[in-house]
């Protein structure tokens, strides 16, 4: 669904995935409308020393991320224009665009709220698929949560000081930077 | 072979004198161009957060939730065209939203865009046309980092300083690859744009939750009865 939105010939929705450096040095990958305001047409940044360093499945972790990104924007730009076809499945997105006033509450907060609530399973699963299901099910859920740890959700099922916390976060350090996280190894490799 | 020479040289004459003209108007464009970059550049260097500024990085922090780690850098970076861009996103959402939420027969149409025609009202009329040509012409470029007066802005709410461990270890230019620290999340001030009548205050932050992720957003603040900055919001969409 989502790949036939930005796949489809003569779709409106348009997504470019690039090797540069996001908007917030230090990330590695952002997404946004080109020009920080064309609609329906986005613009992913996949930063070239994340690039160069990380290992496959982190960076397929990384675009399946960043793709859901430019699929809730599109989405956004949707209700912008009128539509509200899809208005049922992004439900929880647009309470968490209501409900958020802090200034950590960016339309990209509840983004990763929104994705944490609904997407680990399937971001799991096609990393399962994507790598030949040759770990656990449990390791591609753990690097499913990547770029995740700011969320409430994450929070709440993994809270401070949990096993689970730091075991999710040292596999996608390991993964990310393709080294060793406080004794947990990558398992995937280099490009 | 003379002949030849001689005849280039003619031909060639005007061509060099009007090359040697356009080189010297190119000389001194490019003097003019330096003089007024320098005085640019010199405007940007002296510039110093006052009493106003602190007022404003106050409120905003009073905004940040309890326990964030605060940055004294204040950035300097320029982030106004990205601010005009999200800033017309957000006007022109707003007015759909309205109209529909005013003129649509859809009653879920109108549900759903009613509520959030109220949220984002703020929005319209808040920086006109003008205004916004404005901050282009005034804040588009950077300054040097400054350091800010940390203690007098951290006195009202929980939040955190940061170690001199943290700010020896980390690299600003090169976030990726920078040392690991426990202190996040945090906020980091980038800059402070106001309107032309210094009536809407605009700061652009982010919030790095590790080293490696962070978010960009601005926060806008109304002088209120000419007294007060009322916290308006930050960036949803």
């Amino acid at each position: 669904m989502i790949i036939s939105r930005f796949g489809t010939p003569n779709t409106v929705y348009d997504w470019e995935l690039i090797t540069s450096v996001p908007s917030v040095i230090g990330n590695k990958a952002d997404t946004n409308r080109r020009n920080g305001s064309t609609p329906f047409d986005y613009v992913t940044k996949i930063d070239p020393t994340y690039k160069n360093q990380a290992t496959k499945i982190s960076i397929a972790r990384t675009i399946l991320h960043e793709m859901l990104h430019a699929y809730m924007i599109s989405h956004i730009d949707d209700v912008n224009s009128g539509n509200i076809v899809d208005i049922r499945k992004f439900i929880q997105l647009w309470q968490n665009i209501r409900n958020t006033t802090s200034p950590g509450g960016s339309s990209e907060a509840a983004q990763h709220e929104y994705m944490a609530q609904r997407f680990i399973p399937p971001l799991r699963e096609a990393l399962k698929e994507w790598d030949g299901a040759s770990q656990s099910n449990q390791y591609y859920e753990d690097l499913a949560w990547g770029a995740l740890f700011d969320t409430d959700t994450f929070k709440y099922f993994h809270p401070i000081g949990s096993v689970s916390r730091l075991r999710i976060m040292n596999i996608n350090a390991a993964e990310d930077n393709n080294n060793i996280s406080n004794g947990t190894s990558p398992k995937g490799t280099k490009c | 072979m003379q002949l030849k020479t001689t005849i280039i040289f003619q031909t060639e004459l005007p061509q060099r004198v009007q090359n040697v003209k356009a080189l010297k108007r190119i000389v001194l464009l490019f003097t003019i161009c330096l003089m007024h970059c320098s005085c640019k550049a010199q405007n940007v260097n002296d510039f110093k957060l006052d009493t106003v500024d602190y007022d404003i990085l106050r409120a905003f922090l009073e905004q940040v939730e309890a326990y964030t780690y605060v940055d004294k850098h204040f950035f300097n970076k320029n982030r106004i065209v990205d601010f005009i861009g999200r800033f017309k996103y957000h006007v022109k959402f707003q007015r759909n939203a309205d109209s529909i939420c005013n003129f649509s027969k859809d009653m879920d149409k109108r549900k759903f865009y009613c509520p959030l025609s109220n949220n984002f009202a703020y929005f319209d009329g808040l920086i006109d046309e003008g205004n916004l040509k404005y901050l282009l012409n005034n804040y588009d470029n950077s300054g040097e980092v400054q350091t800010m007066e940390i203690d007098s802005i951290l006195f009202k709410k929980p939040l955190q300083k940061h170690s001199e461990n943290y700010y020896q270890d980390i690299d600003y230019k090169n976030g990726f690859g920078r040392a690991e620290t426990l202190e996040y999340p945090s906020v980091r001030i980038e800059n402070l744009y106001y309107n032309e009548d210094r009536s809407v205050a605009i700061i652009a932050y982010s919030i790095y939750n590790n080293s490696r992720e962070s978010i960009n957003n601005y926060y806008i603040f109304k002088k209120t009865d000419g007294i007060w900055w009322k916290p308006l919001g930050s960036f949803k969409l």
